[in-house]
């Protein structure tokens, strides 16, 4: 029989520990030696439930153990959200193209996160306040539905602590405890402090990136330094059930993560 | 009927074979080691299944293919069933529904059984559509490495056949091992295409084909391209269908198309599968690969909603991805022209009119 089958194996591993984010959202720290780059993502497997993709979310550099945070969506993240420490997960990946990490060395960024579309960010954002030396400054702007929503708060006040990065957080509904910002995250772009020669990094609703990209393009942005994570149905990781094609494009390998210059033209036709 | 083999081992050496069935080929590649699949005759309509020896059923009948409807007809010299079936090989390289694994808890560790891996196979009376469409297949489901292929070229073709304009038949291409062609009154020409195939035949009994024959054998294949009459010019096709996202003739195919996915299912390069695990009352866990489909709506589901939620969305989608965004993946079309799913679409959808209506409106653009 062909190995084709066979890369649909699993590895089956233990769930070290679970952190809850939000209501809806977890984060389950696995253990696994298995290295990835920010933005690819791992298929997580809840034994008798399914498998689904889920981005890494954890440093990349620490040895030993994966995060990966779940929004609860559907029957197997329902499952996957429930797990407990010590319990056991199908894993294997890591699959997709990631972040360019190596063009952010040096540059001034710009990272636009919509919900969860921060956990595929985090593994940046840890990268880069573990080096500050080794790149610009970063502006990280984060939009949520409600302030219950905002995912890795204590995070995001040990960023907004730290000088390498400016942080800003808005959100749609307001309840009244916030005093923050409301509306688009795209409102947070302030063009006095964005620098035409970032690097910018979108992850978030389609509807999100697709504003947030033309806005940096208006800020004078090229459309090969922004960055966006597509999310497409991806039920084998590897370009082979092709349930994730956008157009010529297997999202699963291709992408997730690929440059506005590729990304504009598929995304501007509705039902591609 | 009688039948005759001529065997043709190259230009140099070449045999007639007598016994009159083609028995003794199947035996030959049982004896090698070969589960063989070739063509029989099941309720009517040719399909493709494991055979223990040569359905005589097949003599003299043969699929005769037309828009959304399917024959079978008497027509003298046929031996392979004419056009092809419903069924292609990748009914056979990757079925409908495979386990992939099946798992069961053992404390806190989890064992897994993968299923053997199945011995080599020869795919015997395949047709040069078909035999194309293994190979574009086989990027994604590659098969058995030592499987053989025995193509045989068309003599007479189907309504809905197009595999001239895709440059894959009626004549073998690349892609098999060995190459039969009817001819005459139900004799058939077999020549080597690869080592593994001189091979086999050097072992066959028989006796030599004159040029005569030979040329006979050829010119009905090249008689059977002239009488092809659809087509699509494929170069056209890719270009056209990139460019033509918003045209018109989508929806008007949309108000025909029952999304009922047979073309996917027909088609012989069509790759799409779901991963599904089910868990039964023994805790036993199994992950099957089935065969999915993108008119399904499901397919581009996730949370939130459908990306493709029309059906007009879902038709261009598998266009666009036959005869163009396959060549972005894959550096060729992903259609060989076989017609089937023209042939199986309940309504006759016809993919070479479709293209050609695209690539009419791109002309006049």
């Amino acid at each position: 029989m062909s190995t084709t089958i066979e890369r649909l194996a699993a590895t089956w591993t233990r769930v070290a520990a679970t952190r809850r984010e939000t209501a809806d959202t977890v984060t389950l720290t696995i253990e696994s030696d298995q290295p990835f780059r920010p933005g690819q993502f791992d298929m997580l497997t809840a034994l008798g439930v399914g498998e689904c993709p889920v981005s890494h979310s954890g440093h990349p550099r620490i040895a030993g153990v994966h995060e990966h945070t779940i929004r609860r969506v559907g029957a197997v993240t329902n499952a996957l959200t429930a797990i407990k420490p010590g319990d056991t997960v199908g894993i294997r990946g890591p699959y997709g193209r990631g972040w360019p990490m190596e063009d952010l060395v040096g540059s001034d960024i710009v990272v636009i996160a919509g919900g969860i579309g921060l956990a595929p960010l985090r593994p940046v954002i840890l990268a880069l306040e573990s080096d500050p030396g080794s790149y610009g400054r970063a502006a990280l702007l984060v939009g949520a539905r409600t302030p219950e929503d905002i995912q890795f708060t204590s995070d995001l006040d040990r960023w907004n602590a730290s000088s390498a990065m400016d942080v800003f957080v808005t959100v749609d509904r307001a309840d009244e405890t916030w005093v923050g910002s409301v509306g688009v995250v795209t409102r947070l772009l302030d063009p006095a402090a964005i620098n035409p020669e970032s690097i910018a990094l979108l992850c978030g609703p389609e509807i999100m990136m697709r504003f947030a990209a033309t806005d940096l393009l208006a800020l004078g942005l090229d459309p090969d330094r922004i960055y966006v994570s597509l999310e497409r149905n991806m039920e084998c990781g590897i370009g082979l059930c092709g349930h994730c094609q956008l157009g010529p494009m297997f999202v699963c390998w291709q992408g997730p993560v690929v440059p506005w210059s590729v990304a504009a033209d598929l995304m501007r036709v509705p039902e591609l | 009927m009688d039948l005759t083999y001529v065997v043709a081992m190259g230009s140099e050496r070449s045999l007639v074979v007598r016994p009159p069935k083609l028995n003794s080929l199947v035996e030959l590649l049982t004896s090698h080691g070969y589960s063989v699949v070739g063509p029989i005759l099941r309720d009517g309509v040719v399909v493709l299944d494991f055979i223990e020896k040569f359905d005589e059923a097949l003599i003299g009948v043969e699929s005769a293919p037309r828009p959304g409807e399917y024959r079978l007809e008497e027509h003298k010299g046929a031996v392979f069933g004419g056009p092809v079936g419903p069924m292609s090989m990748k009914r056979w390289i990757n079925p409908p529904n495979r386990i992939a694994w099946s798992a069961r808890p053992e404390g806190d560790q989890v064992h897994v059984d993968t299923p053997k891996p199945r011995g080599p196979r020869a795919y015997l009376g395949i047709r040069p559509c078909d035999v194309a469409a293994r190979t574009i297949f086989g990027e994604v489901w590659p098969g058995h490495p030592d499987d053989l292929v025995i193509v045989a070229e068309c003599t007479s073709v189907g309504e809905t056949c197009f595999c001239s304009s895709m440059g894959t038949g009626p004549a073998a291409g690349e892609g098999a091992d060995i190459v039969l062609t009817e001819f005459g009154e139900g004799s058939v020409l077999v020549r080597s295409r690869s080592d593994r195939g001189a091979v086999l035949l050097a072992r066959m009994n028989g006796a030599a084909a004159t040029e005569d024959e030979i040329e006979s054998a050829r010119s009905r294949v090249a008689a059977a391209a002239e009488s092809m009459v659809r087509s699509i010019d494929s170069e056209a096709a890719r270009e056209a269908l990139a460019s033509m996202p918003d045209s018109a003739v989508w929806d008007s195919v949309a108000q025909r198309c029952l999304a009922c996915a047979n073309c996917t299912m027909v088609c012989p390069t069509c790759f799409c599968t779901s991963i599904n695990d089910t868990a039964d009352l023994d805790g036993v866990v199994q992950r099957t690969i089935r065969w999915d489909s993108c008119f399904t709506p499901g397919f581009s589901e996730i949370h939130g909603g459908v990306h493709r939620d029309s059906v007009a969305a879902r038709y261009r989608h598998w266009a666009s991805h036959k005869l163009s965004t396959w060549w972005d993946q894959f550096g060729t079309a992903g259609c060989v022209g076989c017609g089937r799913c023209i042939t199986w679409c309940p309504v006759g959808i016809d993919i070479t009119e479709e293209a050609n209506r695209i690539i009419k409106e791109v002309a006049h653009a």
